[in-house]
This record gives structure tokens, sequence and C-alpha cells, in this order.
């Protein structure tokens, strides 16, 4: 595919580790590196975020929640897309996230072809997103289209 | 059926009252006080009906008997006066009695309802932190599955990311972990009943954690007196509290650099109950009703069960356990357990 040129980068927040892990090979077998990170403080003082094209996060977190997570990082990287999977079904917590810009928002247990897919989706909106702010880049084509 | 069986007790108790009362009253020329007295304890205990009704018992009784002249229906404009007061008083009395017992049955009512709506609200927090708890096992153990599935279906078969099926396996036993947990906390069965000692049950856990204590620099104390008594119960059980409190106090002094990390176990016998003190000098807890609760957690890794089954065995011993502050930092987790009377087994 076009977009396997540059190395696509995901980061994942949750305070599970094996959920992290799980995800973590889940994404290298689709060919996705993974920064992991067991908390939203430990994601944020990194400054890593900088550097992935997607954020994945849970809601239920000590300290600092996803949602939390999710404006703190819309303020410094409003391109960057932010999918939620969360294992508390909270109507409110979803309609909230995804007015506040969330990319996706599933539920736990996620099905893998799923997960991959709407991260996959994710990533190509992203580029789709420099590519607009930064004419140089290629288009590389995607659609925004998954669970909205 | 039963509301008027009652109803009907409490007017038979207005009549056997002023039954009572009128040859006391007779006896000692007291009328007043003595009716007074009877309409006072019907409406107590039968209610504003049967209160009524020894009111109007009342005041034909000291109408026709007490007032002078006697046996005659009309009175002098004095004793008419005596008679309103006297009325006015029982009514007061049975108004008011039956007025506090409105306003407690009321109280009784709303603390019902009260309780129950509270039950509902934990039962779902509960339900939540199940769902929770076996949804992040299974959450892996999906992705776990469907990463193996990927590796196994290129061609050829990518073998060497087995482990994936590993981690599958893993997770399965994790989830199987917060259901025993689960079924450890509602188990009905009462524990194993033998004379246990608890003097050996702590050199063991000591020995089992003095390896963790060492690399994390925590001196362990035991404060053991030598003529402890036995107490009646699961040795297992005991074993896993006080492995699970000493466990806990070890993890809150991971992130303890300012003070001397110590760990103290002790125990006494107090008022007929061994009691048990694991002390720690950690981060301290800020909630101790909270950390009771199934699932509550302050830890990365915890599932949160532990405290509340501790909770649970030692209540089915027989026991309390709490936890307070410590003296100058840190917490105190505390469990009394009876002490084995002699010849018991």
């Amino acid at each position: 595919m076009a977009d396997n040129q540059q190395p696509r980068i995901v980061a994942i927040v949750d305070d599970d580790a094996r959920v992290r892990e799980s995800l973590k090979h889940l994404l290298y077998s689709a060919g996705i590196e993974t920064r992991l990170f067991r908390s939203a403080e430990e994601a944020l003082q990194t400054g890593e975020l900088g550097s992935v094209c997607c954020l994945i996060t849970d809601i239920r977190m000590p300290g600092i929640d996803g949602c939390e997570l999710q404006r703190r990082v819309a303020a410094t990287l409003p391109a960057l897309p932010v999918i939620f999977v969360t294992a508390h079904p909270d109507d409110e917590i979803r309609g909230h996230a995804l007015t506040q810009g969330a990319f996706a928002f599933l539920y736990k247990p996620v099905d893998g072809e799923e997960f991959l897919s709407t991260v996959d989706a994710a990533v190509k909106w992203r580029r789709e997103r420099a590519s607009v702010n930064c004419p140089t880049n290629r288009n590389q084509g995607g659609s925004r289209d998954v669970d909205r | 059926m039963l509301e008027n069986l009652g109803r009907l007790k409490g007017y038979l108790l207005a009549v056997l009252v002023c039954a009572i009362a009128l040859p006391i009253a007779w006896e000692l020329d007291a009328p007043s006080s003595c009716f007074l007295l009877a309409t006072m304890v019907t409406s107590l205990y039968g209610g504003r009906g049967p209160g009524y009704l020894t009111v109007v018992v009342s005041s034909i009784l000291f109408d026709l008997l007490f007032l002078l002249p006697r046996f005659q229906l009309l009175h002098s404009h004095e004793s008419y006066l005596r008679l309103a007061i006297f009325i006015a008083a029982m009514i007061l009395a049975t108004e008011l009695i039956a007025a506090k017992r409105r306003s407690e049955e009321s109280l009784r009512r709303t603390q019902t309802k009260l309780s129950q709506a509270m039950q509902v609200a934990a039962l779902s927090e509960f339900s939540a932190s199940v769902i929770h708890e076996i949804s992040q096992p299974l959450s892996a153990m999906v992705a776990n599955g469907q990463t193996c599935v990927r590796w196994l279906s290129t061609n050829p078969p990518n073998i060497e990311n087995a482990p994936a099926a590993e981690r599958v396996v893993r997770d399965g036993r994790d989830a199987r972990g917060v259901i025993q947990g689960l079924r450890a906390l509602f188990r009905r069965s009462p524990p194993q009943k033998v004379l246990v000692d608890l003097g050996p049950i702590v050199n063991e856990i000591v020995s089992l954690i003095r390896g963790r204590a060492e690399s994390e620099k925590i001196a362990v104390e035991v404060q053991l007196p030598r003529d402890l008594p036995g107490i009646i119960g699961d040795r297992l059980q005991l074993q896993q509290v006080l492995m699970n409190l000493s466990l806990n106090a070890m993890d809150s002094m991971r992130t303890v650099t300012d003070r001397p990390k110590t760990l103290v176990i002790s125990m006494r016998e107090q008022d007929g109950m061994v009691l048990t003190e694991v002390r720690d000098q950690g981060i301290g807890i800020s909630d101790f009703e909270k950390v009771f609760d199934a699932f509550f957690t302050t830890k990365e890794d915890g599932m949160g069960m532990g405290l509340s089954i501790c909770k649970s065995i030692i209540e089915a011993h027989e026991g309390r356990l709490w936890g307070s502050p410590g003296p100058v930092a840190g917490t105190v987790f505390s469990f009394a357990i009876p002490r084995a009377i002699e010849g018991e087994q």
C-alpha cells in the first residue's frame, strides 16, 4: 500500500498492561508500530505524541482520564486522531468524546479487525490532513468514514 | 386481615387499660392522673383511634363517677370546666403521641427506601466494575487471538509469532482469576474450623516476603508475644489475609523516599480477641470506607479484590477488619478474631 512508505506509529494509553501488550502485537501484525503509555501523564510528559499518527486511549484511568487527555492533545496537536477504547458503556461520555472530535469510540472487548480498520482509517485521515497543511506531501487518499 | 386484627387489638387495649385505671383512680381518688396515664399508654401502643376511645371512655367515667355530686348528669359550672380541661389534656396527649408515631413511621419508610436505593446503586456500580475487570483480559484475549490468526494466515504461516497464543491462555487465566475472586467474595461455605496458631503463619509470610523486602529496602519487624492464644479458623484463608495486607503495605511504600520504610506485623491478645496489626510507612489512604469495596484499587495493576476478600474472610471468622491512619505516616490495617476457648476444637 502507498502509505506503508513512512513508518506508521500509534500511541496506546491504557492502564492495563495486558490491553497495551495485546494491542501492540495486533498492530504489529498489521505493520504498525506502537508507543505504549501506562497513563495520560506519561504520554503527555514524554512529548512523543508529536511523532505519532494516531492516539488510542482508555477513558477510565488513574490520574488524568481519557477525555481530559483528548482535550489537552486537541489543544496542542489538533490534527492527531484520537480513538477511544473503553470497557464502560457510557453514551454520555461517548457523545461528549465524539463532539470533541474523537475519531472513533470502541468498546472492549474490541474486535481486532474492526480495530485495525479503524486505526488504518485514522492514520489515513491524519495523513490527508497533514498533506492539506503541507502541500509537498503527496495526497495519499483515504476517507474518514469509520465509526462516525 | 392482619391490619384489622392489629386495630382490634388496639381497641381491646383501650378498654383493658380503662378497666385497670378505674379501680386505681377510685382507690386513690386521683382520676385525672390515672385516666391521663391510661390515654397516654393506649395512644403510645395502640395508636390514635384507641387513644380517642380511651378519651371518650375516661371522660364518661370521670363525669359519672368522680364529679361531685356523684351519679348525676348535671353538675356545677366549675365541674364542667374541670371536665373540659381533663378532656383537652387527654386529646392533646393522644395527638402528640400519634404525631410522634407517624413521624417515626415515615422516617422508617424513608430509611427503607433509601437503603433500597443505595443497594441498587451499589449493585450497579459493582456490575460496572465486574464488566470492566472481565473486559480487560477478554479484550486482550480477542486481540491476541486475532494477532495469532493473522500470523498463521500468512503464506507461509509465521510460526515465530506463536507466543500470541500463549498470551491468549495467560489472559484467559487472568479472567479466571477475576471470576475466582468473585467466587471467593460470595462463597457461602463457612471456613474450615480448626485450631490455628497465628504465630507460625506470620513467620511463613515474613519468609515469603523477605526477598522482596530486601530488594526494596523495607525493614520487616514482627512483634509476637510468646503466649499468644490460638484461634479457631481456616489456616489458608488467614494466611491469604495476612499475605494480602503485607503485600499492600509494601506496595504503599514503593514510592516513599523521605523516611525509613518499615513493615511491622504485631499480634496481641485484647479483650478475648487476638488482634493483629499490619503497619506501614507508605503513602496512606484517604478513604478507609472505600478500600473495602470490591474492585476499589489505588494500584495500577491491582484488581481491587484483595481487601474486600480479606474482609469477608475475617467476618466469616466472626472477626473484624479495619484500617486507620498510622501514628506518624502510613496506614495500619488491623483485624481481631475471637480467641479459641480452652477445650474447644
